[in-house]
């Protein structure tokens, strides 16, 4: 597994969401991978480093939380992980912290906010992106 | 969401089709009628066989290359559009992240939809970039124009009128995007167009309305919408299950609705309605119409009782003034009205609770039964000391049998305990 410092994987079905995210990460400095189902969001965890790892919920082939125990559970990895969905309800957010989450993000959400969520991990991880 | 083309054109091929076929099995009756009066030679009888064969099979290709073709185009026609929405979500992302100069008016559909999916999903700076140029492109007022049917015309124009299909296509996808607008100025032509003819349309237009109304600012004009919207909900011809969902995408406007919904009086609601709203309350918690929904605990329909205790249940409060009717409906003689007050009854005061739940883990109906069984064990600390109890000296054997088996599903005993408490019971 070859560790790739800044490397932010998204698993993001809506095509619209993540290049949003895609660019916008991209503007602040971040490489970022995208994935839009969970077969393709596991195969890239498993393949490749990532920094951080934005994870939607709802996902073609299963929900982000799987990939989110994947990360923590069978792979033992720290990354942090934000979760970004459209689900508001208390009891998801909720579960998706227990599970390991390390913040979640309801859209519609501000890029800009994003970004300054992703620079705080990053930051907190010891992975600052460097400054364009 | 539904097929956007070719319906025009696959009917009229069924038409044709059909009318050879009839025509086709009409004189291969008349030949076989005229064999058997020995009026046609078998030579003559075996030609309109086979013809008659030829064009069926025929008609079977024609049917068959036209599904084929069908497919194999609309594919075609999807990957393009899809390449079309990549494109103009690059477009408007470049627009909003790297100030790029916004594409001139007016716009494909491509283009308003990626457009709307982008106002959908963006709040802060950019959300409100998004919102300007919604503003700048009219495009509240170009989709309502798609939605409306041009019903103008004489003669010729009449008769095509019977294509109008044609346009409901297109009319659908306006509505979509409209739903996804969410534009205060959609509501009132949205409540005109529930009246259409088309049961889709009607729809959808509730479905339009639900999410404009939800992000609609307080106004008279905000007043005004609740009031029809509360309007349709009570009277829509449409299938409760669809009003209902309508209901539930109403979000922060749902309350007025409701609240209108559920103090009106039952003869001015389509029957079946008034439970759909009050199973709303429930899905969206308003926790501020447990009062409202209380009222209905002793309704004279079993619907309307079933769907407030299941309502209450999901709140997860009883108010005082539901107190009495919810003990009551745990006596209920519907099955399915005691089996929803049995769910109820962990919400009244502990001791009638206790007494109501045993009692109904004595009940002649199973589902009763188990909902009690459930019930006992999340009534508090003491609950599985009860249903414990219960599954060892309920007077009734099916009582014990059902607390037992609650007890094994909810991991509360071991197989050792089990086979100790089966042989006692």
């Amino acid at each position: 597994m070859s560790e790739q410092p800044n490397r932010i994987l998204v698993v993001e079905d809506d095509r619209s969401v993540g290049r949003v995210v895609e660019v916008s990460l991209g503007l602040a400095g971040h490489d970022v991978e995208l994935a839009t189902d969970v077969r393709a969001g596991e195969s890239a965890l498993r393949t490749n480093g990532h920094s951080l790892v934005i994870l939607d919920v709802n996902l073609p082939g299963g929900t982000g939380l799987e990939l989110l125990r994947l990360v923590r559970q069978e792979m033992g990895r720290d990354v942090p992980v934000i979760m970004l969905s459209g689900q508001r309800q208390e009891d998801n957010i909720v579960r998706a912290l227990e599970w390991g989450a390390n913040d979640y993000v309801t859209k519609p959400f501000s890029p800009r906010e994003l970004v300054a969520r992703v620079n705080r991990w990053m930051k907190a991880t010891g992975d600052v992106a460097p400054v364009r | 969401m539904w097929r956007r083309y070719g319906d025009d054109l696959y009917a009229l091929l069924v038409l044709v089709v059909f009318s050879f076929e009839a025509l086709t099995l009409g004189v291969l009756t008349w030949a076989f009628a005229l064999s058997a009066a020995r009026a046609l030679g078998g030579g003559d009888l075996i030609s309109v066989l086979v013809s008659s064969v030829a064009v069926t099979a025929l008609a079977l290709i024609m049917i068959g290359s036209y599904v084929i073709a069908y497919h194999v185009i609309s594919t075609r026609r999807e990957r393009h559009r899809r390449v079309l929405l990549d494109e103009w979500t690059a477009r408007w992302v470049s627009v909003l992240f790297e100030g790029r100069k916004p594409p001139r008016g007016p716009l494909s559909p491509e283009g308003v939809e990626t457009l709307l999916d982008l106002r959908e999903h963006l709040t802060g700076a950019e959300g409100e970039r998004v919102e300007r140029l919604v503003r700048r492109y009219d495009i509240g007022r170009r989709l309502l124009e798609r939605t409306s049917l041009d019903e103008t015309g004489r003669g010729p124009a009449r008769l095509f009128r019977s294509l109008r299909r044609r346009r409901l296509s297109g009319r659908l996808d306006a509505l979509e995007s409209l739903a996804k607008a969410r534009l205060a100025q959609s509501v009132e032509p949205l409540l005109r167009l529930l009246d259409d003819r088309e049961p889709a349309v009607r729809l959808m237009a509730l479905r339009s309305l639900a999410r404009s109304l939800a992000r609609m600012r307080p106004g008279p004009r905000y007043d005004r919408a609740i009031l029809g919207m509360a309007e349709v909900v009570m009277t829509s011809s449409l299938p409760a299950g669809a009003v209902e969902e309508a209901m539930l995408l109403l979000e922060a406007a749902a309350p007025r609705v409701l609240r209108i919904v559920l103090a009106a009086s039952p003869t001015d609601q389509r029957a079946g309605l008034v439970a759909r709203a009050i199973d709303a309350v429930g899905r969206l918690k308003l926790l501020e119409l447990a009062e409202d929904v209380a009222a209905h605990v002793t309704d004279p329909d079993a619907e309307v009782r079933a769907a407030s205790l299941r309502a209450l249940g999901r709140l997860g409060f009883l108010p005082p003034v539901a107190v009495p009717g919810a003990l009551e409906a745990t006596g209920d003689p519907v099955e399915f009205v005691r089996v929803q007050a049995t769910r109820t009854a962990v919400l009244l005061p502990h001791a009638e609770a206790r007494t109501a739940l045993w009692r109904g883990l004595g009940d002649q109906s199973w589902w009763v039964r188990r909902a009690a069984a459930h019930a006992l064990l999340g009534l508090g600390m003491e609950g599985p000391d009860l249903v414990q109890r219960a599954a060892r000296t309920h007077p009734d054997r099916y009582a014990r049998q059902m607390a037992l088996q609650v007890l094994l599903d909810a991991g509360r005993l071991d197989g050792n305990d089990a086979r100790a408490l089966r042989e006692a019971v």
